[in-house]
């Protein structure tokens, strides 16, 4: 391609020509010594640099997928093309759910820092607490321990506690309706009630905690039968009101199993705490393990934190840690932390030794997809009693999303009978 | 030189593994190409299988990547003139492309929004041969793919692409001093 020349000067064309690497050398050579000496072409050759990038630049932004994350309903536009400020910020469906979700974790958060207070000083609660629900509590992932930890002590903002139940109540009222205890059992919470029940009457010796377990699974089920709404049944602190002469068919049952006095069952010891003690936990089970530890196994409480070390049966260190809280004034609940795994146990704190329950499976349940959800704040429970029954204000029940799948997880695990023995504690 | 257009086509089938060796090294730039073109990537997409499907009613092509891009631009040239629901189409797309930047909630996304509408508009000012050219030579065509498919000489070339490099950035530059004074508070 020949250069065309202006006057002395080549054209424009000739040097995009040249830019572009399209001229033969000895054509490219005479542009070169020309633009050399003269200061007029070194700008239009800069400028033409300029306009060579940039029209590259301008048609490469042609290809820039959109990068959209929110697809309109519908494309207003102004008569400039330019939208106004108040479209930019309006409220759109899904920055609603954005922010939805932003308000429910925000909730958690603080249940979570606010219970975990309270959960470092477990002695505070009220001696007169009705056995809180421990099997609710064996079925959480370890790591939800303390945001479900019931918090006596500071209630919170009810504005929370409104947003967190009216979120969870839609949910759950709009997958499971019961009224009854059957329809109760395919929800989550009442789930592991009736696998508690359905446990103690399949073993043939079980222990006193299997009939407690059975026994406060009446209680709820009862609970729940009475007509406490559904939705609210599953959120928060539920105070209904319970019979225990009007048992269900879950009391029956355990009924069945034992025939200790009802009340007799449920009493614990109040102001018991296992901090700084151990524990050694053994089954009569065939290789039984909890996690990945088999049992026996010690459990070392921290004296002043929930926190306690899981150890073999001779003192050696494991990889698993447990959170343990009393829960009641009848039992004391670990929670498995282990990552991989789910585990929990409880045993009681009467008699010797303790008998207890333990579960654990590996963890099917991806942490991101776990939601925490529970009550914070409840008028302290109170428990009445009248001459021809026994009035117990039900505490709390909490509760997790997804809750049907953390039950299906715990599901899968076998309830095992241990019993706990105080011990020294090994030497670390 | 002649131009593509006028490479005599002959009933003779092109083999697969000609076809399959055309697809994979004129496949990418052409779709890119037409999507440039016509801002519609469906559409660029068909237009290209078009283009591939004449190929294989070649015999013999003399300069490959200036055929396929003279044949692919001759049948959009050919399509919008005959099909007006295109461009209607091509001006929705472009609104859309608006309405994205109005609503996409990350600054530096809706800027990238904005100036691709820009970059489509401004690309749309330029005349069809000045924006063919363009096209072309930055999908890596030489001054002589360029001048065959646009049945152009080579020496014009330079003179159009310069041209065309110019009023797009004319056409840019303006569109964005008026963008940055309808956002500057008066």
């Amino acid at each position: 391609m020949k250069v065309e020349w202006e006057g002395e000067h080549p054209d424009e064309g000739s040097i995009h020509a040249w830019l572009d690497g399209a001229l033969d050398a000895p054509e490219a050579a005479r542009i070169e010594a020309h633009v050399h000496g003269c200061v007029e072409c070194r700008a239009r050759v800069a400028e033409a640099r300029g306009l060579v990038a940039g029209a590259s630049r301008v048609v490469g932004l042609l290809d820039a997928a959109p990068a959209r994350l929110i697809t309109p309903a519908v494309t207003p536009t102004n008569a400039d093309g330019r939208g106004s400020a108040w479209r930019t910020f309006r409220v759109t469906p899904a920055r609603a759910s954005i922010a939805a979700v932003l308000l429910v974790a925000l909730g958690i958060t603080l249940t979570r820092e606010h219970v975990a207070v309270d959960s470092v000083t477990p002695k505070s609660r009220s001696t007169a607490t009705a056995p809180a629900d421990e099997r609710g509590v064996a079925a959480m992932t370890p790591a939800m321990t303390p945001a479900m930890t019931p918090s006596p002590v500071t209630p919170s903002p009810m504005k929370k506690d409104g947003v967190l139940d009216a979120a969870i109540s839609r949910r759950i009222a709009s997958e499971h309706p019961p009224r009854t205890i059957e329809a109760a059992s395919g929800v989550a919470v009442a789930a592991p009630i009736t696998s508690d029940v359905a446990n103690a009457n399949r073993q043939p010796d079980p222990t006193a905690m299997n009939r407690v377990y059975a026994a406060k699974g009446s209680i709820r089920a009862q609970a729940e039968s009475a007509g406490a709404p559904a939705d609210r049944a599953r959120v928060g602190y539920v105070s209904s009101k319970v019979n225990i002469d009007r048992l269900s068919t879950a009391a029956i049952a355990a009924e069945a199993v034992g025939s200790n006095n009802l009340a007799a069952r449920v009493a614990g010891v109040p102001g018991y705490s296992p901090a700084g003690q151990c524990y050694r936990v053994e089954s009569s089970a065939p290789s039984a393990v909890w996690g990945s530890v088999p049992l026996p196994l010690i459990i070392a409480f921290d004296a002043a934190s929930p926190d306690a070390r899981v150890l073999t049966g001779t003192g050696g260190q494991t990889d698993t840690r447990a959170t343990w809280r009393v829960v009641g004034t009848d039992s004391v609940v670990l929670g498995m932390r282990r990552i991989g795994y789910n585990g929990s146990l409880a045993v009681s704190v009467a008699g010797d030794p303790h008998p207890g329950v333990m579960r654990s499976s590996q963890s099917t349940l991806p942490l991101q997809e776990t939601v925490v959800t529970g009550a914070t704040s409840s008028p302290e429970p109170k428990r009445f009693e009248r001459k021809d029954s026994v009035v117990v204000e039900k505490r709390g029940v909490q509760t997790q999303a997804p809750a049907r799948d953390m039950a299906a997880a715990n599901g899968t695990a076998a309830t095992v009978p241990i019993t706990a023995r105080v011990v020294s504690c090994p030497s670390r | 030189m002649p131009a593509a257009r006028d490479v005599p086509s002959s009933l003779a089938m092109v083999t697969p593994e000609r076809l399959k060796a055309l697809f994979d090294a004129y496949h990418q730039p052409l779709v890119r190409f037409l999507t440039r073109q016509l801002g519609d990537r469906d559409w660029a997409e068909e237009i290209a299988q078009e283009t591939f499907v004449r190929a294989l009613k070649q015999e013999t092509i003399a300069s490959e990547r200036s055929w396929i891009f003279a044949v692919a631009m001759n049948l959009v040239r050919d399509e919008t003139r005959k099909d007006a629901r295109h461009r209607r189409r091509l001006e929705q797309m472009r609104d859309e492309a608006q309405a994205e930047s109005v609503i996409e909630p990350a600054p530096t996304s809706m800027e990238r929004d904005e100036e691709r509408a820009m970059a489509r508009k401004a690309v749309d000012t330029l005349a069809e041969r000045d924006r063919d050219a363009l096209l072309m030579k930055e999908e890596g065509l030489s001054y002589e793919e360029i001048a065959a498919a646009l049945d152009l000489s080579v020496g014009s070339v330079g003179t159009t692409l310069s041209r065309a490099r110019r009023r797009l950035m004319e056409a840019y530059e303006s569109m964005q001093a008026e963008a940055t004074r309808a956002t500057e508070p008066a």
